[in-house]
């Protein structure tokens, strides 16, 4: 970690010990049976925390280290609960929750956000819990299409993935049988048959008006699609690299009768969450490093962080004069660690993720832009890690949640054909304004675009290092012709992608 | 005595029956990695050729540097050595180094399956940009990989604690293959090869 990044967490450190304690009152829980339950709690970051050994103590169970991950767990009746602390991410028996906060571990205690206490509770618990008085939550979380199921543990096994977006509906097929499925459309549903093997899912409720939701069919060798109102058609197409067969079912223009899965989250959750525009392009801008890390410093002290703030801005500002949405991992000189910035686009159902940063290198002369995404390699290497330990681990209680909850972190491993092309079409654009040739689209497992559920890449504008280009950064009408030219990419980056399912294929 | 997070990380490691080899470099000058070839042991050592890997300027990519290590045909001391020649720099005029002077090796381990662990001093982890950050992290990798076959992966610590970056972006909580498109292609083909 670098001496800024080292500060910077000591500094979040102290603040959250601060803020914890000067503590808040206790919080009244309502479970189910008409109990009601007293907890300490402590604020911070605008929502109370509660420690789940108190929790534990209070409603029963076992905490404890998951051996296979480390993750904290608490199991209840039967039920398996299992945290991140990395990540916002929660599994309830291998279903997948998102909140806000991940948890955080501190003065001996896992501290869990408020909202788990209505999002995955009620999982826990077998009914509605609710906090302080404020009403029920229907006890229907909301599953993230999971970014990998465990592999097929049979020969012929094809996984399967939902991405559900406002105005579309994503379902992939990963196995070496998936290219030869029959897709096929009988009266309101859609079949899916493999000529061999099965299809690992089980009933899944969609949400989407476009598709509601889908059963195994055929004794497991397919899928029933069940379609709502608003489907209108949809296409297929055979990816290799994995291999994978990739439906996208199409809603009518722009009307979406139901936004993406219901978010049941609490009134104080939903409320913080920048509502989605349904239809709508939405793509989530992360300018690079901020607070006491500066990144990159160029002559006259100009700094990464503050350069790639002005350029997120204006490509946001160029993003929405096209009609699409942009939301800022920050808006401010703040420092945001890397994995949260990936959570915010996750959180917000990005169909987009952009990181922006300016270059340095120990070549003066190191001039351009370069596009990064995701490494192939790594991300194969560390999935197979994963499952061989997965495997090995036989016998250990509840492995698959754990897998899952794990290859989350690697979810950018799904879209790394789509991040390739997107990758390709900035870095066209940029190359054509700073009439570079040499440099351009590269691979590297960055941190920031691992978990990332959507294509995603890492544009270097420029070198700050190179005395003329940093010149070139000061100037704001320049700063504005690489926004617009960014901007560009990504919307003609959505004309192109929008109407058909698959991307370039893999290079 | 090593920091508590590379104990750990051994721990596990043997914990979990993976461990291969895991003994220390023999110490070397602290602060200053030798830049000439390691000093002559009873074996009566011959120096082999040796590809290192370091940013070429012209290109941005990692391109091939002739040098000569003694090698004892012992892996653990071996990748020790290579480490501690890559990390004194090129030798060739128009290659970058990419570590800053003075980085040095505080230890490396061999884990079975290929996994090699590479402990460095805490300089590997000043600068800023992802062009320095990849160039550093990959120009090692991709050159243990390169001369060592059974390498399959490099794992990096910083003063012998686990850290999630060196500047800020690419992942170092897990090992890193080698990443064949960061380096000249004349050597690409043979990073490419790993299974
Ligand atoms: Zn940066």
């Amino acid at each position: 970690m670098t001496r800024p990044a080292r500060f910077a967490t000591r500094l979040l450190a102290a603040g959250l010990l601060v803020a914890l304690a000067l503590g808040a009152p206790a919080l009244e829980l309502s479970v189910p049976g008409g109990r009601k339950v007293h907890l300490e709690s402590t604020s911070s970051e605008g929502t109370r925390w509660v420690c789940l050994d108190a929790l534990a103590k209070a409603l029963g169970g076992q905490t404890g280290r998951d051996p296979l991950s480390r993750y904290p767990v608490w199991t209840l009746g039967g039920h398996r609960v299992l945290f991140s602390t990395a990540t916002p991410m929660t599994s309830v028996d291998g279903k997948l929750l998102t909140t806000k906060h991940p948890a955080r571990e501190k003065d001996g205690c896992l501290w869990v956000p408020e909202e788990f206490l209505t999002l995955g509770l009620p999982l826990v618990l077998g009914g509605p819990v609710s906090v302080d008085g404020a009403e029920a939550v229907k006890a229907v979380p909301e599953a993230l299409p999971k970014a990998a199921e465990p592999a097929p543990a049979a020969e012929g096994g094809t996984n399967l993935e939902v991405a559900v977006a406002a105005d579309s509906v994503r379902i992939t097929l990963q196995g070496t049988a998936s290219a030869s499925a029959q897709v096929r459309r009988e009266g309101d549903a859609l079949l899916v048959t493999l000529p061999r093997g099965r299809i690992e899912t089980g009933v899944r409720d969609l949400g989407s008006g476009i598709a509601r939701s889908l059963a195994p069919e055929a004794e497991g060798r397919g899928i029933k699609v069940s379609l709502g109102a608003g489907f209108q058609s949809f296409e297929t197409a055979a990816l290799r690299n994995p291999e994978r067969l990739v439906i996208l079912l199409k809603g009518q223009g722009q009307v979406v009768p139901q936004p993406p899965p219901a978010s049941p989250a609490p009134e104080s959750a939903a409320a913080s969450r920048p509502a989605r525009s349904p239809g709508r392009f939405l793509v989530v801008l992360d300018p690079g490093h901020g607070g006491t890390d500066a990144g990159a410093v160029g002559p006259g002290n100009l700094q990464e962080k503050e350069v790639a703030l002005a350029l997120a801005a204006k490509v946001g500002e160029a993003l929405e004069k096209g009609g699409a949405q942009a939301v800022l991992t920050r808006s401010g000189d703040s420092f945001v660690p890397l994995t949260q910035r990936t959570a915010i686009a996750n959180y917000n159902r990005a169909d987009l993720f952009v990181s922006i940063h300016l270059n340095a290198s120990p070549a003066a002369a190191a001039k351009g832009a370069e596009t990064y995404y995701m490494s192939k390699e790594a991300s194969d290497l560390w999935s197979r890690q994963l499952a061989d330990k997965e495997n090995s681990a036989a016998g250990g209680d509840g492995g698959g949640d754990t897998l899952s909850l794990v290859l989350w972190n690697l979810a950018q491993n799904q879209y790394i054909v789509e991040s390739s092309a997107l990758a390709e079409a900035v870095q066209g654009k940029l190359n054509q304004l700073l009439g570079t040739k040499e440099r351009g689209v590269r691979q590297a497992p960055f941190v920031v675009l691992e978990g990332a559920q959507m294509p995603a890449v890492l544009v270097e504008v420029a070198f700050l290092s190179n005395p003329a280009e940093a010149n070139q950064l000061k100037d704001p009408a320049f700063l504005g012709e690489v926004a617009d030219l960014l901007a560009q990419s990504l919307l003609e980056f959505r004309e192109k992608h929008a109407s058909q399912p698959g991307p370039a294929p893999a290079p | 005595m090593l920091p508590s997070p590379a104990r750990r990380l051994l721990r596990n490691a043997a914990a979990a029956g993976l461990l291969f080899a895991a003994l220390g470099c023999s110490p070397g000058k602290p602060g200053s990695a030798p830049p000439g070839p390691a000093p002559p042991s009873s074996a009566a050592p011959e120096g082999r050729p040796v590809t290192l890997l370091y940013l070429d300027p012209a290109s941005g990519l990692l391109a091939p540097c002739p040098a000569t290590a003694v090698l004892m045909g012992n892996a653990q001391g071996d990748l020790c050595e290579v480490t501690r020649r890559y990390l004194a720099g090129p030798a060739c005029g128009d290659r970058m180094p990419v570590f800053p002077e003075g980085t040095a090796l505080r230890g490396l381990y061999v884990l079975e399956g290929g996994i090699v662990v590479v402990d460095l001093s805490g300089q590997a982890a000043s600068g800023a940009g992802s062009a320095t950050e990849t160039a550093r992290v990959y120009g090692l990798v991709d050159t243990l990989c390169l001369n060592f076959p059974e390498v399959r992966a490099v794992r990096l610590l910083v003063e012998g604690r686990e850290v999630e970056t060196l500047l800020g972006n690419v992942d170092l909580a897990r090992p890193l293959p080698p990443e064949a498109g960061l380096a000249a292609p004349e050597v690409q083909a043979a990073l490419g090869r790993k299974p």
